[in-house]
């Protein structure tokens, strides 16, 4: 088959310029502004926050509420000020696209709100309305499960066409719009009217979800323009110290494996902490290595009783002995040199929660954390899968 | 994001009068400076013009639109416009959807009289047919961040995309009949409004406040002017203003409002 070449020049499985730019906007939580094509969409996003009227929320999750809105101007002719029953049903329709991907489980009677505004169109509003959404909602930093990425197939003139214009859209003969996360492989908006053979929709279909992974790409690159610099900014901060820095270093080195480190071998862990400081070293040791272990709990006498027992099975037991590991490392503490930074950096790596009650119980939490860490885990894609 | 009643406690609002004392605000401007502005003029193609205006951190979307229409009974012989302003909940954390609010009326109404009054666009040269056909001109604002005096941005917004609006012509045919042309014109502007919005915090009289300034305000006033004329005023808050300092904002608004013309001047493509 010779390239069909569509009215604006494209081929049939060409989508049009896509262009994703996040924090545009002061007052709003997270913001986008997506271009596809002529299009023209500002997302904003609000939220987790309170919710009104309380009657609508869910005490076990948030809503997720896309509000959908085009421009009087954005239309070939003047578009009437209030909402379209069009307008009300996308809203509807990406709302509950988006409560599949947002971690609503997270945050129970409220809601995060998002409102898209089309300020210009031409063929595909609500796909280039729900980039933005989704770009919108990473720019908020609330968690969802992957990004999603909108995109329209169609027929035209009898051809598959990827991502329709206007002229396209009117008369075209069908139209086939869906979001999609390619990560997690799941379709949440799906929309088609118009008639498709079997052998053109797997096409459009096709065609639709390998756009999306680069529309997803695009939205990346955006999130990254701007958050990555940032953190070069602030490595950048960093080099202006001056012995802290290799401190640091390495210690922030040792957070990122952290994770693995734990639940995996003990030997790497070893490595890694021989290039920091005694107090860490210590503990990190009495949590997983024997050998390490038997030299302290001889400085610390109440402990005695329960070094035996963990030396036979190390992370089962690792809850029970937390409680004496505090006061055993509390000791220690007072006499070592505290830093500071080491916690905090302890901290993001387990996400526990900074109180304010002091470096020895966020160190200590340690050993707890390989067992609940995984509990937590658990109970959490328990709540995904229902 | 702080509640937005939160937004000016008390502790803020003293220490912006405090500051006020000593003839200094919170963004290091003097009283009567307004803050930088931006215009970016049409960004829109399916508008027949369209404006993105920066006050500062206000940040609003003007968009004319031109519709063949039937002249009002009481003007047969003139075209008509309107300003609609709709409180576009993505601008900020404290606005619902649903009707329009009382604010949001009162933007679109103190802007739609700025422009109007001024008699800024020429309504003869709109009618084609009189009482039968003529232009209607819809402009639209959209705020996108609202962080104080959204007045004078709506209005700079909305004489931005009138300045650069591109309407279809029209001619009438032999058979009396309207026929709209595949070229464009101009839209025929004869006056160069703005409006200086001043706040009234304490005893202290501010222009083009802030987000915060405009929070713990007691009471603002906005004066359109053009080039010799005084032609809309508002007053809004919950306060009076004494008579003699009616007159010095006045004043003051007069003379901004020059410097606030030629700001605008710089970035739109305007002859007045």
């Amino acid at each position: 088959m010779t390239e069909f070449i569509r009215p604006d020049g494209r081929v049939s499985n060409q989508m049009r310029k896509l262009t994703v730019e996040v924090g545009i906007l002061d007052r709003a939580d997270g913001s986008a502004r997506v271009e596809l094509g002529e299009n023209m969409a500002i997302a904003s996003v609000f939220g987790p926050r309170e919710l009104h009227p309380k009657h609508s929320s869910y005490p076990d999750r948030a809503v997720v509420r896309v509000n959908y809105r085009m421009a009087t101007f954005s239309v070939k002719d003047y578009k009437k000020s209030y909402p379209s029953r069009r307008e009300k049903e996308i809203s509807k329709v990406l709302s509950d696209a988006f409560e599949s991907v947002v971690l609503t489980k997270l945050y129970p009677r409220s809601a995060v709100d998002v409102h898209v505004q089309i300020f210009q169109s031409d063929g595909g509003t609500r796909t280039a309305a729900a980039i933005a959404t989704s770009a919108a909602l990473a720019d908020a930093g609330i968690p969802m499960r992957d990004l999603t990425g909108g995109i329209a197939s169609g027929i035209y003139e009898d051809h598959v066409v990827l991502d329709l214009c206007g002229t396209e859209d009117m008369k075209g003969t069908g139209d086939m719009p869906i979001l999609y996360s390619p990560n997690i492989d799941e379709v949440s908006l799906f929309q088609l009217d118009g008639m498709f053979t079997f052998e053109q929709f797997k096409e459009a279909f096709n065609n639709s979800k390998n756009a999306i992974n680069t529309v997803v790409e695009t939205i990346q690159e955006a999130l990254k323009r701007k958050y990555v610099k940032t953190r070069q900014e602030i490595i950048a901060d960093r080099d202006d110290d001056d012995d802290d820095d290799e401190d640091q270093q390495s210690h922030s080195d040792e957070t990122l494996t952290e994770e693995e480190v734990e639940t995996v071998t003990l030997g790497d862990d070893e490595d890694d902490e021989d290039e920091d400081d005694e107090d860490d070293d210590d503990e990190t040791e009495v949590e997983e290595t024997q050998e390490f272990e038997i030299p302290q709990t001889s400085e610390l006498d109440n402990s005695a009783a329960s070094e035996p027992e963990q030396t036979s099975d190390v992370v089962e037991k690792s809850s029970e002995e937390s409680a004496v590991n505090e006061e055993k490392v509390e000791g220690n503490e007072e006499d070592a040199s505290f830093d500071p930074r080491k916690i905090s950096a302890f901290d993001r790596s387990t996400l526990k929660p900074m109180g304010g009650n002091a470096k020895v119980t966020t160190e200590q939490k340690k050993p707890e954390r390989s067992s609940s860490d995984i509990l937590r885990d658990l109970e959490y894609t328990d709540l995904e899968d229902q | 994001m702080p509640d937005f009643q939160s937004l000016a406690t008390a502790i803020e609002k003293r220490q912006i009068v405090e500051l006020l004392e000593t003839e200094r605000r919170v963004d290091g401007r003097n009283k009567t400076e307004f803050r930088p502005i931006k215009i970016q003029t049409n960004i829109i193609k399916t508008a027949h013009g369209s404006a993105l205006v920066e006050l500062g951190g206000t940040k609003v979307i003007a968009g004319v639109k031109a519709m063949m229409g039937r002249p009002y009974d009481d003007y047969p012989h003139k075209g008509s416009f309107s300003v609609g302003y709709e409180s576009n909940p993505l601008a900020a954390p404290e606005y619902k959807l649903g009707p329009p609010r009382e604010e949001a009326i009162e933007v679109a109404r103190v802007t739609d009289r700025v422009i109007r009054e001024s008699e800024c666009i020429n309504l003869e040269k709109l009618c084609l047919i009189e009482g039968e056909k003529a232009w209607q001109i819809f402009i639209d604002i959209y705020p996108l961040d609202v962080n104080g005096n959204l007045v004078d941005a709506a209005a700079i917004a909305a004489f931005a995309a009138l300045s650069c609006a591109k309407i279809p012509e029209a001619k009438v045919n032999e058979e009396g009949e309207v026929e709209i042309l595949e070229t464009f014109q101009a839209i025929e502007l004869q006056a160069f409004p703005v409006s200086v919005t001043t706040f009234k915090i304490g005893d202290h009289f501010v222009v083009d406040g802030n987000l915060k300034e405009e929070l713990i305000s007691d009471a603002r006033i906005t004066f359109g002017t053009t080039d010799t004329h005084i032609v809309s005023a508002q007053k809004g808050g919950i306060e009076g203003i004494k008579s003699e300092k009616i007159l010095e904002i006045l004043k003051t608004s007069i003379k901004v409002s020059a410097d606030l013309r030629e700001a605008i001047r710089s970035q739109i493509d305007i002859d007045l």
